[in-house]
């Protein structure tokens, strides 16, 4: 029993991509289990959650993982969701639904490789300026190309019929037909988890530890042999492909690419929602996303419910968020996720600590000074611990 | 503590290095020199901070630069890593001559360099901050990383243990899950040291790499630039103003003055030498 146990132990730290898609997939079982016990009108506010949560999470890397802030990506949705529209433009429209995701992804690649290549000579505020002006931009063009683009009235999107085999199977696991708002909400939780999957990967991997190292001190990398270009160009481009895919589910949830979705707010509120979760953390970005989605309808209940009149309960959300994001920022600047993992950290260094103490008390003659080398038995406990 | 005989997974060489033979004996089969600087000439706007500096680095060897505050000890260093683009001179690894060299390709040449401000990455633990320094011995690529493969989490446990046995060696394993904001200075100088031999470079800068440290530290310091030179054939290019250190464990000495070379040779012909005396080293030494 305990060689089983210290066998998973083992696998866990070795396997990052094994525990990536174990949590994915119970990630999927929790998805499927929420779907299913709530109303179409809950489906789709979740399918809202998954997009933002999708955007958030790719601008948590960018942000969190690479130090760059971006005030486009709600832009770069755009271009996901615009791609999409295009490619759904009628209820003939026979590209399959998997490939239209891919198209959206690619072409919000290709506009983050762009992007990013100029970006990636900025700094700070001039980032955050260059970006904003594409959060200005993108809708204009749509404005612009009234033609090709729809104009203020945008383009709506036809969500193809749902194959019969998705059909079959839905049926088969849950014994339940499958609506079509639920059958969206399932397309943007599925993206949602394969993204995660694959930017966790990323940032276990030495690209995120190329990322980390160019956000904490320039010189260093550089000197430890990262090219910085091309690693914020390539923190830029997947943080863009993820805003991207993002795009491509906003488009199939609210079947619809109009400028006013895509203002500079969308991009704004995205930024708060990963800085509310937690700089650079998947899950914070996800909560973030969670908060954004739900805080306004819950705070607009609890007022109603406590007699204020309709419009008074609705004007009530954004002034919880605003307090809630300044509460955060003045008590928990690492964000909600960041300042839970702080305090699990800080606590288990005290715990390893104080067993330290304990080794170091019944054995006296050791010598306890950190820097001595090789007779501390802090330095034998640790290797045995982490190799 | 006994220098671990980690000759087996040192880097199988550069092709211009030596053929064959224990990393021990490069030095004595190759010709040719580590790292020679000819003729650098620096300017910043009108101020010559670089004059004409000749220097090389023989390889296997500590060479020490010396010299007063702003003589140009650390603008030769950045010429050396590509930071600064000499006006005039050149710069020559292992005898082929360097052109457009940018700081990046410094880990690739076998190069690595400390900071005299640290320069160490402070929201990632320590383990972490020396496996970027051993980053140039992976090779999987983004796509390996992106899917996760198995390859990327098998060289990620080779660098692992790489960093882990750096940080053994220096005496600071027991950090390794630390970050680096949080530990006292002579071991984050240390961190930084791992860092840089992480990379298991032919070539060794340190910037004042005793400084801010104790006698003990800079004891063992000594002791280890020593036996990388001796027993790893690492070539070391050492900053450094703590005097005794230099003399102990520098082979060659360069002197600086106002950005010009005025001495070179082993410590006790730079110690005796007028001109230095005059500049430097004042009536302390003589």
């Amino acid at each position: 029993m305990a060689a089983l146990r210290t066998r998973a132990s083992a696998w866990w730290a070795g396997s990052i991509l094994g525990r990536h898609l174990l949590v994915a997939l119970l990630g999927l079982v929790v998805v499927v289990v929420v779907l299913e016990s709530s109303s179409d009108f809950r489906n789709l506010q979740l399918a809202s959650m998954a997009y933002l949560g999708i955007a958030a999470g790719g601008l948590t890397v960018l942000t969190g993982l690479n130090g760059q802030i971006s005030l486009g990506h709600g832009a770069l949705m755009a271009i996901g969701a615009y791609t999409t529209a295009l490619l759904l433009d009628d209820r003939e429209a026979s590209t399959p639904l998997p490939l239209v995701v891919l198209a959206a992804v690619v072409v919000t690649l290709l506009v983050g490789i762009a992007v990013g290549a100029a970006a990636a000579r900025l700094h700070g505020p001039y980032l955050a300026g260059a970006t904003l002006a594409l959060a200005v931009a993108v809708p204009g063009i749509a404005l612009y190309f009234k033609e090709q683009l729809g104009g203020e009235q945008g383009l709506r999107v036809v969500l193809p019929d749902i194959p019969a085999w998705v059909l079959d199977l839905a049926y088969f696991v849950t014994g339940q037909d499958l609506t079509r708002s639920r059958y969206v909400a399932y397309l943007a939780w599925l993206t949602l988890v394969i993204t995660f999957v694959l930017l966790a990967n990323l940032a276990r991997s030495r690209v995120g530890r190329r990322w980390r190292a160019v956000r904490d001190d320039e010189v260093a990398a550089e000197l430890a042999g990262v090219h910085l270009g091309r690693a914020r160009v390539s923190a830029f481009v997947v943080s863009a492909a993820a805003a991207g895919a993002a795009g491509a589910m906003m488009a199939l949830t609210v079947r619809l690419a109009a400028p006013s979705g895509f203002t500079l707010t969308l991009s704004l509120t995205l930024l708060s929602a990963v800085v509310l979760g937690g700089l650079g953390s998947l899950a914070g970005a996800l909560l973030g996303a969670a908060l954004l989605t739900f805080l306004p309808q819950v705070v607009t209940d609890i007022g109603v419910d406590a007699g204020l009149s309709d419009i008074r309960a609705a004007e009530l959300a954004p002034l919880v968020y605003g307090v809630v994001m300044v509460l955060v920022i003045l008590l928990a600047p690492a964000g909600i996720v960041g300042t839970v993992r702080t305090a699990l950290l800080k606590r288990r260094l005290r715990r390893s600590a104080a067993a330290q103490t304990r080794t170091a008390g019944t054995n006296p003659t050791a010598p306890g000074t950190p820097g001595t080398p090789t007779t501390d038995p802090a330095t034998t406990t640790s290797k045995g611990s982490t190799t | 503590m006994p220098p671990s005989p980690s000759s087996p997974d040192r880097p199988t060489g550069s092709p211009t290095g030596s053929p064959g033979g224990s990393p021990a004996a490069t030095g004595a089969v190759t010709g040719s020199t580590a790292l020679a600087l000819r003729g650098v000439t620096v300017t910043f706007g009108g101020v010559k901070a670089l004059t004409g500096v000749d220097l090389a680095v023989a390889p296997g060897t500590v060479h020490g630069v010396i010299g007063p505050n702003g003589a140009g000890k650390t603008t030769l260093f950045n010429v050396a890593c590509g930071f600064v683009v000499p006006d005039e001179g050149t710069i020559e690894r292992r005898g082929e001559r360097l052109t457009r060299l940018r700081p990046h390709d410094l880990a690739g040449l076998g190069t690595a360099r400390t900071l005299q401000g640290l320069g160490l990455f402070d929201r990632v633990t320590v383990l972490e901050n020396v496996l970027v320094g051993a980053d140039r011995h992976a090779r999987s690529g983004f796509l390996t990383a992106l899917l996760g493969l198995p390859r990327a989490a098998r060289e990620d446990r080779a660098l692992r243990e790489r960093a882990m046995a750096v940080l053994d060696r220096l005496g600071i394993a027991s950090y390794a899950a630390r970050y680096p904001g949080s530990l006292p200075y002579p071991v984050r100088k240390r961190v930084a040291l791992a860092r840089a031999l992480a990379a298991e470079p032919d070539l060794l800068l340190l910037d004042e790499p005793a400084s801010g440290l104790g006698a003990d530290d800079m004891t063992e310091l000594g002791d280890l630039v020593q036996s990388l030179a001796a027993e790893q054939g690492v070539s070391v290019l050492l900053v450094e103003h703590h005097m005794d250190l230099v003399m102990r464990v520098c082979d060659e000495i360069t002197v600086l003055d106002f950005g010009r070379r005025i001495a070179s040779g082993t410590p006790a012909q730079v110690r005796d030498d007028p001109a230095v005396l005059a500049a430097y080293l004042g009536e302390q030494v003589g």
